[in-house]
């Protein structure tokens, strides 16, 4: 009997549950399709652009650390890692932005800027063949190709 | 409460309690679990995930969804078994600790889908009369892949929810026909079977394929009816009862409609032929020319209607199994005789298993629990084992040729081989206990050392759809987009989707199949019906036009070979030559168009060059593309 009890219990809990969310008044949604990393996000770039790198950097980190899945992010992060003269973190950035957006042709322009800083003449090169296979109508890649040409025939002249 | 007994209770609830804890630790390590939760979830479990996070956000689900399948909108209550998403946002309004709705989600998945263990531990230690083989079984369940892999792999999915259910039901359904009673009717016999009933009503409530599991119930009993004089039906008219009372309470089973089933009319022989005071195998034939007789004079008098599942099941379901058995589970060379109801099925999880599937899904509990099942059977033919491993046994087989045509019966088919795995405990003791769980280190690597499969595509591109489309749209756009996508721009951006993944609402299957081969028609064409569903934006996704695998729109809409004059060509290649549509975002998964309508103004151009879109960087004959 006890048993028969219990069983009856149960399928009267499974119909309310089945039944109730259906019930009452239904009130229009008004979520905020923006996520906080979004927001995060978006308050980082606004700061980069105004020159406010610690503050951005900030807002970037938080961004990143709720969503690490948005190569944007990591762009940005690059950027300002490089005008705040850190080269090291800027191409660590720029390499996981590489990662998640194998495509992408201006994270490899800023990282072969960075390793022709560093002298890695080597590795930029590579970087900006690929950068011209991946979009030969942008000119930024052939651009420091050439430069790259030139300062090599200058070296080899005064040689 | 004995020494033993408590000594075993203490290890289920340490096995339950681990198995949980370590679903919990592998899902938040896992690469893909984010704090944020865009797109944690894909395809079906995104689209429960929303009406879990209604409930949980003390929200109304709306009996028509009018952002789901727009412009109709989607019968929720009708179509959708939503027991699993209710029971989790109540869970989450009523808790003390809040934290957000998805982790909350992850840490209960990892323990209701664990109530298994519970199950297979008082299935096993009943049948073997013995708590310890119980919890021998239990074991070999949690070292099993499949066991967890729908929850590794961060899938909210129904089964999870449903399983322990339907377990729990077989386990008070067998102490049920282990009371010796000669009535049809006692006490005791009917309070197990009012258990097992209840079950079974709570996983009929959270989950469609329950049904099938409850055809091969029926099958069992069937067998039992033929074979064995002294069956008595009194148990299943008492689970039958609460089968009637899920037919009129849960909106899913479509009461009316659900009395004529197939599935319900083949109970009604079973009762009739328990029932019937004649004797001999040809009272079930009798009991099925009466109740079929009479269903056939009311389908004639127009009354019969057929349900969706039906249809699906008919045109979807059927011919697979069909071609799967032809072929022997491979699939035809050319897929042009299979119709495209056929093909939009046949992938994972309904593929045919592999090898290399099977060994990574069950390791050494595959062959361990055939050899034991076929052992049981013997005995129990030649009369040297209870006849209550006569269901077991009979799941057991019944489910693994299923699980060799569709790799999806794992779930099903890993509790029968744990539970009859038991015999190698009962019959060689603790050298057969030992012998098993040596076996069982390679499955426990498995489990320790599991990388959760991506739920979902690239999610880097995703993100980035989705942030223009939050930005760059209004907020009352409906979105065309293959129907995977569909609940994951839903529930991310709130924008009304015309395609899911719920194939039980079988108009809305009709009109996928017709955008899909609407794609390789004229731009005309496609534009139609854009215009007739009101589509403001259309999502393309770079393998339209250039995947040709099995999974791929070009493969069931039989376009292996394709033509420059298709419209799902000029998405791709040259959308500056489209009259009728406005190319305006591009990332290297994805394109967004919008419609040109005569009342809304044009939306600005955007065109950025990525190589997957030039005609000049790809070989376009390697893609059947003439």
């Amino acid at each position: 009997m006890f048993r028969i009890v219990w069983a009856i219990t149960i399928v009267i809990i499974v119909i309310s549950l089945s039944l109730l969310p259906f019930t009452g008044r239904e009130l229009e949604e008004k979520r905020d399709w923006i996520t906080a990393s979004e927001r995060l996000f978006e308050e980082g770039v606004h700061l980069y652009e105004t020159g406010l790198y610690h503050s951005a950097l900030t807002k970037l980190d938080s961004s990143i650390l709720i969503q690490p899945f948005y190569s944007p992010a990591y762009y940005y992060q690059g950027l300002i890692y490089t005008e705040s003269g850190n080269p090291d973190s800027a191409l660590t950035s720029f390499k996981r932005a590489l990662t998640l957006d194998p495509e992408s042709y201006l994270v490899r322009i800023e990282m072969a800027e960075l390793l022709l800083d560093k002298k890695d003449k080597r590795e930029a090169k590579r970087l900006l063949i690929e950068a011209n296979r991946i979009n030969p109508y942008r000119g930024e890649a052939s651009k420091l190709l050439n430069n790259l040409k030139l300062n090599e025939l200058k070296l080899k002249e005064s040689k | 409460m004995k020494r033993e007994q408590l000594f075993s209770l203490v290890i289920i609830g340490v096995i339950f309690i681990s198995l949980s804890l370590f679903k919990i630790y592998k899902v938040t390590r896992s690469v893909y679990y984010t704090k944020d939760e865009s797109s944690i979830f894909w395809t079906e479990g995104a689209f429960q995930y929303r009406y879990a996070r209604m409930v949980a956000m003390n929200r109304k689900i709306p009996i028509i969804d009018k952002k789901v399948e727009f412009p109709e909108g989607y019968p929720v209550k009708k179509l959708h078994p939503s027991l699993m998403e209710v029971t989790a946002g109540y869970l989450y309004r009523f808790m003390p600790i809040k934290c957000p709705f998805h982790i909350f989600l992850v840490f209960l998945m990892g323990f209701y889908s664990s109530i298994s263990v519970i199950a297979v531990y008082l299935i096993s230690s009943f049948l073997w009369e013995n708590r310890m083989i119980g919890v021998f079984s239990s074991l070999l369940y949690s070292l099993t892949l499949s066991a967890s892999m729908s929850v590794l792999n961060i899938g909210y999915q129904l089964q999870d929810f449903a399983l322990p259910f339907i377990f729990l039901h077989i386990f008070f359904y067998l102490k049920a026909e282990s009371v010796k009673d000669n009535r049809i009717f006692s006490l005791k016999g009917s309070g197990y079977s009012a258990l097992s009933g209840a079950f079974l009503f709570i996983s009929l409530a959270s989950w469609h394929l329950t049904q099938f599991y409850y055809v091969v119930f029926l099958v069992y009993i069937m067998f039992r009816l033929l074979y064995d004089k002294n069956y008595s039906i009194g148990h299943f008219i008492v689970v039958s009862f609460f089968l009637f009372l899920a037919g009129f309470t849960i909106p899913i089973l479509n009461p009316g409609i659900f009395f004529l089933s197939i599935p319900m009319l083949f109970t009604y022989c079973l009762i009739f032929t328990g029932i019937s005071p004649y004797k001999g195998k040809w009272k079930l034939v009798g009991s099925f020319i009466l109740v079929f007789g009479a269903i056939f004079l009311l389908k004639k008098a127009g009354i019969y209607v057929q349900s969706g599942f039906n249809i699906i099941f008919r045109r979807g379901i059927l011919p697979l199994i069909v071609e799967k058995i032809k072929g022997l589970g491979t699939r035809p060379e050319t897929a042009d005789k299979l119709l495209w109801e056929t093909l939009v099925l046949w992938v994972h999880p309904l593929n045919n298993p592999t090898i290399k599937w099977t060994i990574k899904s069950f390791g050494v509990l595959f062959p361990a629990g055939i050899f034991s099942s076929t052992l049981l059977l013997i005995n129990v033919i030649k009369k040297r084992s209870s006849k209550l491993f006569i269901l077991p046994i009979f799941f057991g087989f019944v489910f693994l040729f299923s699980y060799l045509l569709f790799e999806r019966i794992d779930v099903f088919l890993v509790i029968f081989l744990a539970i009859l795995s038991g015999y190698f405990a009962k019959k060689w003791k603790m050298r057969g206990t030992i012998f098993i769980l040596l076996l069982m280190i390679p499955n426990l690597l498995t489990l320790k050392n599991y990388k959760p499969s991506p739920p979902g595509p690239n999610r880097n591109y995703l993100l980035q759809v989705l942030h223009f489309i939050k930005y760059r749209t209004d907020p009352d756009s409906p979105i065309l987009a293959n129907f995977a996508y569909g609940p994951t721009i839903l529930n991310w951006t709130g924008r009304p989707i015309i395609f899911h993944p719920k194939f039980e609402s079988f108009k809305m299957v009709s009109k996928i199949k017709s955008f899909e081969h609407l794609l390789f028609k004229t731009e005309k064409e496609f534009y139609q019906f854009c215009k007739k569903n009101s589509v403001r934006y259309f999502l393309l996704s770079g393998d339209m036009l250039l995947s040709r695998r099995y999974s791929s729109i070009r493969y069931r809409t039989h376009n292996f070979k394709t033509s420059r004059e298709t419209v799902i060509y000029k998405f791709h290649f040259q959308p500056d030559e489209l009259r009728r549509f406005t190319l305006i975002y591009s990332n290297p998964h994805y394109r967004i168009f919008s419609v040109r309508y005569p009342d809304i103004p044009v939306d600005e151009a955007a065109f950025e060059y990525y190589r997957i879109y030039d005609e000049g960087c790809i070989d376009l004959s390697q893609f059947g593309i003439q």
